[in-house]
């Protein structure tokens, strides 16, 4: 059992390793990195069974193994999906393994350094480096302070700041310019923000009194708001994305508004927001302008998009959704109700951004050229995320609930 | 009434529709006719068993079927039919059939047919859903099966609009009274039922009545929220007109009449939301266009006038109007299909206007004891909404009038059952779970 606690971890940097060797076909190479990732998978369901499990600085607790499964299901997806550069999924599975070791170690003196160097790892080229550097180390600053005089509150500030800040800057540099397939870029960002959100939980939960709320609730609605707003101006594909990440984004930080009760309903909607974005990004692959889907011809690829678009801004009744009344009933509880409003009309704005993808996708007045279907891994996993988060989400729930309380 | 108490037949008249979407997307196009036959069959499958319970349903009795959904949350699929419920589901399920049999095969394609079914389960479950979560559930595949159907991207942005603003209004107004459920029981529940006896501060009841009757403003609509109606109705075939204007018109006021106006009917909010709703008849009568939008808006604020009434005969008389709306809608629309702008003799326009608006007339009577200026604003638009309506009626065709007979049978069995109307306390919470 000790050494299974390691495998949710060490199994994609074996993956990594076997995606960048020169033995046999791409494809082969790819099925043995998704082989690996299934095999994490279930080492860390058999953990979750077992109980806790600890091996060196990395633990095994639920809410750790709710965080891995989220990442690691986001890179099996990434590997099976055709088309995604090699050489890309190999720095997606580094920087992945670097993410799990972040969410499943309880000391900041690792987690923050993992996280800045899975930055860096998945990062491509010079371009911007400085809005990379200045955030990380405002991170390092923050976490200097923190570990000199334990519950410093600027520590804290630029520890929240710069982490949020990284996310922010290395995503939009992903998703915008990284070589390789959209499923992959998302699936990166999507690794670093439940990164970046389980360190984030763990100074809410460690330091109650002096953990900069206020700046998380800026950040929230800021986040949301943006998204929202690009969602609804964007015209290529990618600032779409790069729009509903960071709505989403905003979304999972809103529910720290909702503190101790709003942690588990914080889980489900980041499990949300990673299926909503795969399958945004896995339906949109090849195609550069929201104008370009009303070409699509293929229907199951235009259900995933329906899907994973309204996914994206909780749209009953698809994943989501349901988490959105726990949700709201914390932040309520936290008295926030005016932020709450305006989360409501922002998410409403994102459903209209949403929309504007989904109406091309259905529109009977064009002519359909595009041909190419999206592969049974997103109708695999669509059908799944839609049961498992929209129709019978009792298990789902429960799972977060229990990993929300088990919070070390 | 548990009748017998193994058959889930709530779940069965709700998801036949579903299935039969599913079973009719088989067949490929040059396989029309069957795939309208595999689609009526499952329509009248679902109008048997609706004509079944609305025929049995006791006096005061009601159906319910109670199960686990999300036990940690609270949310459970609940469904329940009383009297109203029964005769709801009943329009719904004949509605559907209308629907289908109103144009010929070739003319209803895969995607039309898969989401003319899709809506009438999401219709019948809108009307049966007596938990929060699960009616929003219900009107969310609604409302994304009607903005599908269209298939023009202006028209589907548009509607989406409007009623997806209605959704998240509801979906606020549910989510507010799950957090206060939670609060005064001390576990989350998210059933209809309790809603009303959530107790709560008159300044605070009277934010959430407007919060729910912004739900019938955007999606019922009422004036001035009318821009999307002729557009969605113009870009839609017959089918899909006649689900939108005879079905899915009821979506909001649904949602009114279940979730808000049991909890908070007299707060202060409501003179707003009558004054409101009087401006939306009197617009129908006075809008200059030949459109479907007064229409629609003119019957919706009859209805909100009668639901948000002091008495209950006012009450009684705007559910009626409810049904009296759709019934109205769907056979204008019927009989426009054929000639849009044609006009025909005044002496059959006239029974229609009388038909259909005379027993809004009870909604006025009951007002002008309470708010004589409202009553007399919308009386005005009644009258002018009825000239207008014998103007525009076209020609009857022989095809048309067939169809029609059904309509006329549903009329009758409304002014024959104006006791399932009656609000009642039928609705109380559950004590038990069944599994």
């Amino acid at each position: 059992m000790k050494f299974a606690a390691l495998g949710p971890a060490v199994l994609p940097l074996l993956a990594a390793w076997v995606l960048s060797s020169r033995a046999g076909t791409s494809r082969f190479r790819r099925a043995i990195a998704a082989a690996a990732d299934g095999l994490a998978l279930i080492s860390a369901a058999l953990l979750w069974n077992a109980g806790l499990a600890r091996s060196g600085a990395l633990d095994s607790d639920p809410f750790s193994l709710f965080l891995a499964s989220s990442v690691l299901v986001a890179l099996a997806f990434a590997a099976v999906t055709p088309q995604q550069d090699v050489e890309s999924l190999c720095r997606l599975h580094l920087g992945a393994s670097l993410s799990i070791a972040a969410v499943t170690t309880t000391d900041l003196v690792w987690s923050v350094p993992a996280i800045l160097l899975f930055g860096m790892i998945v990062r491509h080229g010079r371009e911007r480096l400085v809005g990379f550097l200045v955030p990380s180390l405002a991170a390092l600053a923050g976490l200097a302070l923190v570990a000199a005089s334990g519950e410093d509150e600027l520590g804290l500030i630029l520890l929240t700041a710069g982490l949020s800040a990284v996310w922010l800057f290395v995503s939009r540099d992903v998703l915008r310019s990284f070589p390789s397939g959209l499923v992959t870029r998302m699936a990166a960002s999507f690794a670093l923000l439940v990164a970046v959100s389980s360190v984030l939980m763990r100074i809410a939960a460690w330091f109650p009194t002096s953990a900069p709320l206020g700046l998380i609730h800026a950040l929230a609605l800021g986040a949301l708001a943006l998204g929202a707003l690009g969602g609804l101006g964007a015209t290529r594909i990618t600032t779409f994305l790069t729009a509903l990440a960071l709505a989403r984004a905003g979304l999972v930080l809103f529910a720290f508004l909702g503190g101790v009760h709003g942690r588990g309903p914080l889980l489900l909607e980041l499990a949300a927001s990673g299926v909503s974005l795969l399958l945004v990004a896995a339906a949109a692959e090849n195609v550069d302008t929201l104008d370009e889907v009303s070409t699509l011809a293929s229907v199951p690829r235009r259900l995933v998009l329906t899907l994973g678009a309204f996914s994206a801004c909780s749209f009953p009744p698809f994943p989501g959704f349901v988490a959105a009344f726990p949700l709201s009933s914390a932040v309520l509880d936290g008295g926030h109700a005016i932020s709450l409003l305006i989360a409501c009309a922002l998410l409403f704005l994102l459903s209209l951004g949403s929309m504007r993808l989904v109406a091309r996708a259905w529109d009977s007045g064009t002519s359909r050229t595009v041909d190419s279907t999206v592969g049974a891994a997103p109708v695999v996993l669509a059908v799944a995320a839609l049961w498992i988060l929209g129709v019978a989400p009792g298990r789902a729930v429960e799972a977060a609930m229990a990993a929300a309380l088990s919070i070390f | 009434m548990t009748w017998p108490p193994s058959l889930p037949i709530l779940t069965l008249l709700v998801w036949t529709p579903a299935a039969g979407a599913l079973v009719s997307a088989f067949p490929g196009e040059p396989r029309a006719s069957l795939r309208r036959s595999l689609s009526l069959g499952f329509a009248a499958v679902s109008l048997a068993l609706a004509s079944f319970l609305a025929l049995t349903i006791e006096p005061g009795g009601n159906f319910r079927e109670l199960r686990r959904w999300i036990p940690a949350l609270g949310l459970s699929y609940d469904l329940f039919l009383d009297g109203f419920g029964s005769i709801l589901v009943l329009w719904v399920a004949l509605l559907a059939v209308l629907a289908l049999v109103s144009v010929d095969s070739r003319w209803l394609g895969r995607r039309a047919t898969f989401l003319i079914l899709l809506t009438e389960t999401a219709l019948l479950g809108l009307a049966t859903a007596a938990d929060g979560v699960l009616l929003l559930v219900f009107y969310g595949v609604g409302l994304l099966s009607f903005t599908l159907l269209p298939g023009q991207v202006e028209e589907m942005k548009k509607f989406f609009l409007f009623q997806s603003a209605g959704v998240t209004l509801a979906a606020a107004y549910v989510a507010v009274s799950y957090y206060l459920t939670w609060i005064q029981t001390g576990f989350p529940s998210a059933e209809i039922a309790r809603f009303p006896s959530l107790v709560s501060f008159p300044d605070f009841q009277n934010r959430m009545l407007l919060l729910g009757a912004g739900v019938v403003v955007f999606a019922g609509p009422l004036f001035p929220l009318t821009s999307w109606v002729s557009s969605s109705a113009s870009a839609l075939a017959t089918p899909g007109r006649i689900l939108l204007l005879g079905g899915w018109s009821l979506a909001g006021s649904l949602f009114f009449v279940r979730a808000v106006v049991p909890s908070s009917p007299q707060s202060a909010g409501a003179l707003g939301v009558t004054v409101l709703a009087a401006l939306s008849v009197l617009y129908a009568g006075l809008a200059p266009r030949r459109s479907w939008a007064p229409l629609l808006v003119g019957f919706q604020g009859l209805v909100v006038l009668g639901l948000l009434s002091p008495t209950v005969q006012g009450v009684t008389a705007g559910r009626v109007g409810m049904l009296h709306l759709a019934l109205a809608l769907s056979a204008i629309t019927l009989w426009k299909a054929d000639s849009e702008d044609a006009r025909g003799p005044a002496f059959t326009g006239g029974i229609a206007a009388l038909l259909f608006l005379l027993p809004f007339w009870v909604v006025l009577r009951e007002r002008w004891n309470s708010t004589p200026a409202v009553a007399a604003l919308a009386g005005l638009g009644l009258i002018l909404m009825a000239f207008r309506l014998v103007r525009t009626l076209p020609p009857l065709s022989p095809r048309r009038s067939l169809l029609l007979w059904p309509l006329l049978g549903f009329w009758i069995l409304l002014l024959a059952a104006p006791s399932r109307f009656a609000p009642a306390d039928s609705t109380a919470p559950a004590t038990e779970e069944e599994e």
